[in-house]
């Protein structure tokens, strides 16, 4: 009897991760975190990693399903079955559409538009969406997956001040 | 309290029956007369006391129910193979059915890799039904009942596991029938793969898989009444 309640319990949970993967090296310090299970205990750590994360793929020019990413944070707010019904997988999307609104609006906003077409004035700078309204610009996108300059084109408005 | 039932079933007043004994069919149901009736009060036809004798060799495969109101006599060796057959064979689809449900859930994601879409409520419930089944097995390997134990045991455990594969596999249909209606009412140009996504995600998937996890349970629950009563 013993045998049988550890067989499945270990069935349950050792299906949370099997090809252990490097995270990218900013994101080191969350390594243990990318090991655990418990979405109930961890969910703020499972959004850093995220967070983390997408901050990584944005940096190093690679593509993110932001769609996907987005609709969690959608889901998430409306789900009345709350944190019991968020898996790892999906705390995880919502830090990345989370971490690509922060990122984008921390590193564009009020920054100067540097576009050939506008050398002749230093007047024209971005202005970023964030919160809500971004989330939901970033849900109604059409294609797949997106990468960091057209983020920005979604994002951001080029606005004179 | 165990008695044999094996012998041939004798009432008191099979012989002296009346024509109007006959008439009132409803007091004679055949499986009253299996456990505290006593036997003087019961008036049974040649036809019913056959049907009795019918139902208790009848093979029981999907009816724990049965096997536990014929629970006195003994099942023939011929039907116990069936039933262990049938137990390993239910006992392997349940497992596969779990497994499928653990590893369906597994996505890869970049830097972190293999990661599982399960939810506290799947897991929550994978637990409580693996802790109901190995509690009611124990208690049905422990509670002695019959003269034929380890074939009634065996019968009922079959036929519980057995019970459990046909409920979800009927449950699983109309579940997919409903919840591929209730997209096709919202999005009426929708694909059927595109509905079989939308069941994978979203605000209603998440409250159609908490149902389905009560449902599931009830069936649990349900197979498993009779284990371990006397």
């Amino acid at each position: 009897m013993k045998y049988l309640i550890i067989l499945a319990i270990f069935l349950v949970f050792s299906s949370q991760v099997y090809a252990k993967e490097r995270l990218p090296s900013n994101c080191a310090h969350l390594s243990e975190v990318s090991k655990a299970s418990f979405v109930l205990f961890n969910k703020k750590e499972f959004m850093q990693l995220g967070e983390c994360l997408a901050i990584a793929a944005l940096k190093n020019q690679k593509k993110l399903d932001l769609v996907r990413s987005c609709n969690e944070v959608d889901e998430d707010r409306r789900n009345f079955l709350g944190i019991l019904s968020l898996s790892k997988l999906e705390s995880i999307l919502l830090g990345q559409c989370m971490g690509t609104i922060n990122y984008i609006y921390e590193h564009y906003n009020k920054e100067r538009v540097s576009n050939y077409r506008y050398r002749s004035s230093n007047r024209i700078v971005y202005r970023c969406n964030k919160g809500v309204k971004a989330v939901d610009i970033l849900r109604n996108i059409k294609t797949e997956e997106i990468g960091r300059e057209d983020i920005r084109e979604l994002l951001c408005d080029e606005v004179y001040y | 309290m165990v008695r044999d039932y094996d012998s041939q079933p004798s009432f008191a007043y099979e012989k002296q029956e009346t024509p109007e004994s006959r008439t009132d069919k409803n007091e004679a149901k055949p499986s009253e007369n299996q456990n505290e009736q006593p036997l003087k009060s019961l008036d049974v036809s040649d036809l019913e006391s056959k049907f009795i004798l019918k139902a208790r060799k009848k093979i029981r495969l999907f009816d724990p129910e049965g096997i536990y109101q014929f629970k006195g006599s003994a099942i023939p060796y011929y039907q116990s193979f069936m039933h262990l057959i049938s137990l390993l064979l239910s006992l392997y689809l349940i497992t596969c059915y779990f497994a499928l449900i653990v590893f369906s859930e597994l996505e890869h994601l970049d830097g972190v890799g293999n990661t599982s879409d399960l939810t506290m409520i799947d897991k929550l419930f994978m637990i409580t039904l693996a802790v109901l089944t190995v509690l009611k097995l124990k208690k049905l390997i422990s509670v002695k009942v019959t003269h034929y134990d380890v074939r009634y045991k065996l019968a009922l455990a079959a036929n519980g596991f057995n019970c459990i594969v046909i409920n979800l596999v009927k449950f699983s249909i109309y579940f997919l029938a409903l919840a591929l209606f209730l997209i096709g009412l919202d999005h009426p140009n929708e694909t059927i793969l595109g509905a079989f996504e939308r069941l994978g995600n979203g605000v209603i998937a998440d409250f159609l898989v908490f149902s389905s996890w009560i449902v599931t349970s009830l069936i649990f629950v349900k197979a498993f009444k009779r284990f371990g009563k006397e």
